[in-house]
């Protein structure tokens, strides 16, 4: 029961964790992100 | 390019890579090497001819015989050579085919492969467009142009002409068969390879769809199709036999076999020939083997056939600068050539440490340089699979010898990464160890815990392979239309070279006239005529400790047969006095101007605005003491080819 337990905590741990990194790492393309889509509406002629 | 140009380029490549297999194949069967996985044999081949011919390249090169008949007659020995080998090669690719035919039985592995190949042809066809890479026109094709037909001497107005390895000698051989396109297959040949090799890797580590799905996302890491395709850097060769080294130092360990040992010491030390970086590959698979089967016999043949296949950047650059790792030694074994200014720029571009070597500066790292890769050397361009699944490791095989090696290799280079320079890019030779060894932790998990773990998995592979694929997409829209014919070369680099519009103008400008110019921008590579890099911070020549004088800067121009200085906008901040004072003087003349297009700061983010160019002409009375000075022994003489672009090679400055 208790190893069960431990192994369902760290499952979630790592979901949190999976979670956490991806969220922190497509955060940083923002700017790029903005950059190319400014470009992109500028090619547009918005 | 048309289609037709496109097909033969890379029947060319293929040509040429059945050729380095069968006379690998012939040196491995010499040997008595023999493996029963036939891509292994067929990579092990490839590797084996590649590395002996860049090395042999190298050595044609010192001399200034890398001539098209010397690379044609080392094509028909390397023929020679694996004469009796071509029939084994065609029933290796055939077999392969088949087998490979007979694993893709199910959908899903048939569309993952299908993609493998899609995309990189997608990077084949980005590498037929006109050399753009900032890092590329600044040195790694631009030193193999200057140096092109005449002995090799360092041109120390280039600082990184130090920095260039034996996957150069590639570049110098394109550039000399009259094509950078064949330099730039050569290396997108580099990223296929290391894709085999990754999947072979993986294939002994975990399942078939696992392996699969690993070497797909190797080919969609942004670092990587960027490097194989149109960045024009060499690194990629490292990848390629770092992973080689591994899979080869596995079969040395268990069962313990010199031989083996041997040949992994030969990869590691091809993939330290690339660069300076390189050489902690052999050092931390030394130690690995020293953990793993203790002796001194296996440790001297692992040092020896390293040396062997690597030594040779660092035996040149003890020669010329008597600092095998130039600059990063020259304080203490040549001190008095020491140029602080530019040694200073230097360590900045490759070395941001500022962790201050604290054990939570340590515990950062891995997490900063994803996650804050813009500040690390580009790191975030490798993705966040590796981190995700980092705690995955805990759950991999300790008792297999490969898991041990390829840990070993990736946790001391990436010690290194972070205790010499912080820059993620340089983790590339390592990146394929690394995914592998993820991707088999997370084939563990996934079979072995519960639903949640095994859909967060999927759900982070699958939203990385979409980044990945738009990203290619979104690189690729830029560089695919003049390949496919629709757009025209020069607008192409008109539109995508940085500095192009300045070297464009300046050949016009000074076309036919005589005398060296003095450039202070980075990109060099389309510059037509005699140049002098006068950057400070990238030539060991300018000094600014002796040149801030505009007489003993005077005095040089004059040394050097400089006629035309370029101003683009400004000269750079440690000589502007100097060279404004010049200028005031009435010794720099204004000659030219215009006004052209430019890139404001990295070409990814594409913001673009006007430079004003200024060509001032060195006054005539210096061109005329200019012209009666006799270059010393030192400066090296030899015949100036129809496409060389530097003139002679700046030698060490006078005391």
């Amino acid at each position: 029961m208790r190893a069960s337990r431990t192994s369902w905590f760290l499952d979630v741990l790592f979901a949190v964790w999976l979670i956490l990194i991806n969220i922190f790492y497509y955060a940083q393309f923002e700017e790029l992100a903005k950059a190319k889509l400014a470009a992109f509406l500028r090619a547009c002629h918005f | 390019m048309s289609f037709l140009t496109a097909l033969l380029f890379f029947l060319g490549i293929v040509a040429f890579l059945g050729l380095c297999v069968a006379a690998g194949l012939q040196l491995f069967a010499l040997f008595r090497f023999s493996t029963q996985n036939r891509l292994e044999s067929l990579l092990f081949s490839a590797g084996i001819a590649l590395s002996l011919l860049q090395v042999g390249f190298f050595f044609l090169s010192l001399g200034g015989w890398l001539t098209r008949f010397s690379i044609y007659f080392t094509l028909l020995v390397l023929a020679l050579v694996g004469w009796r080998k071509f029939t084994a090669v065609w029933h290796l690719l055939r077999n392969g085919f088949h087998s490979t035919l007979q694993l893709l039985k199910t959908p899903a592995r048939r569309a993952a492969a299908f993609a493998i190949g899609i995309f990189l042809s997608v990077d084949f066809l980005m590498a037929l467009a006109p050399l753009t890479g900032s890092d590329a026109l600044h040195y790694h094709f631009t030193i193999p142009l200057l140096q092109m037909g005449r002995p090799y001497h360092p041109d120390v107005s280039l600082s990184s002409s130090f920095f260039t390895g034996q996957a150069h000698l590639f570049i110098l051989a394109a550039l000399t068969l009259g094509s950078e396109t064949i330099g730039l297959c050569l290396l997108w040949l580099g990223g296929v390879l290391t894709a085999a090799a990754i999947w072979c890797l993986a294939r002994q580590l975990m399942p078939c769809d696992w392996a699969l799905l690993a070497t797909l996302t190797f080919t969609l890491t942004p670092l990587v199709f960027w490097q194989m395709s149109v960045s024009g850097a060499p690194d990629i060769w490292m990848a390629f036999y770092t992973t080689l080294a591994v899979l080869a130092a596995r079969r040395g360990i268990a069962p313990q076999s010199s031989r083996w040992v041997a040949l992994a010491g030969f990869f590691a030390g091809a993939a330290a020939g690339v660069k300076y970086t390189g050489w902690t590959v052999p050092a931390t698979l030394l130690v690995w083997l020293l953990v793993e089967a203790p002796g001194l016999r296996n440790a001297i043949i692992f040092t020896a056939s390293s040396l062997a296949a690597g030594i040779y950047p660092l035996l040149r650059n003890f020669w010329f600068a008597g600092d095998p790792f130039f600059p990063f030694l020259t304080r203490w074994l040549a001190p008095d050539r020491v140029n602080f200014y530019a040694l200073g720029a230097v360590l900045a571009e490759t070395h941001i440490s500022r962790g201050g070597g604290s054990w939570l500066a340590a515990l950062a790292y891995p997490f900063l340089v994803v996650l804050k890769g813009n500040e690390y050397g580009v790191g975030h361009y490798f993705g966040p699979l590796v981190l995700s699944f980092a705690p995955l490791l805990f759950t991999l095989r300790r008792d297999d010898p490969l898991v041990r090696a390829a840990v070993f290799v990736w946790g001391g280079c990436f010690l290194f990464n972070w205790l010499t320079s912080e820059m993620g890019r340089y983790l590339l030779p390592v990146y394929p160890l690394a995914l592998a060894l993820v991707f088999s932790g997370a084939a563990l998990a996934t079979r072995e815990k519960a639903a949640l773990v095994r859909r967060m998995c999927g759900a982070v592979i699958a939203l990385f392979l979409l980044f990945g694929t738009l990203s290619l997409v979104q690189y690729a829209k830029d560089f695919l239309p003049v390949t496919l014919g629709s757009e025209p070369c020069e607008q192409f680099l008109e539109r995508m070279a940085p500095d192009y519009n300045i070297a464009t103008f300046v050949n016009r400008a000074l076309a036919g006239q005589s005398g060296k110019t003095v450039v202070f921008f980075r990109h060099l590579y389309y510059l037509r005529l005699p140049f002098l890099n006068a950057n400070p911070a990238t030539s060991w020549l300018m000094d600014p400790r002796r040149y801030s004088n505009p007489d003993q800067l005077l005095s040089l121009l004059r040394e050097q047969d400089v006629r035309w200085v370029v101003k683009s906008p400004d000269y750079p901040p440690a000589l502007r006095d100097a060279f404004s004072a010049l200028e005031r003087d009435g010794k720099l003349l204004t000659f030219a101007e215009a006004e052209v297009e430019n890139f404001a700061s990295w070409r990814l983010y594409g913001t673009r605005q006007r430079t004003h160019v200024t060509i001032l002409n060195v006054h005539s009375e210096l061109s005329a003491l200019a012209r009666n000075f006799v270059p010393s022994s030192d400066e090296v003489s030899c015949h100036v080819p129809p496409r060389a672009v530097g003139g002679l090679p700046c030698a060490w400055p006078r005391e």
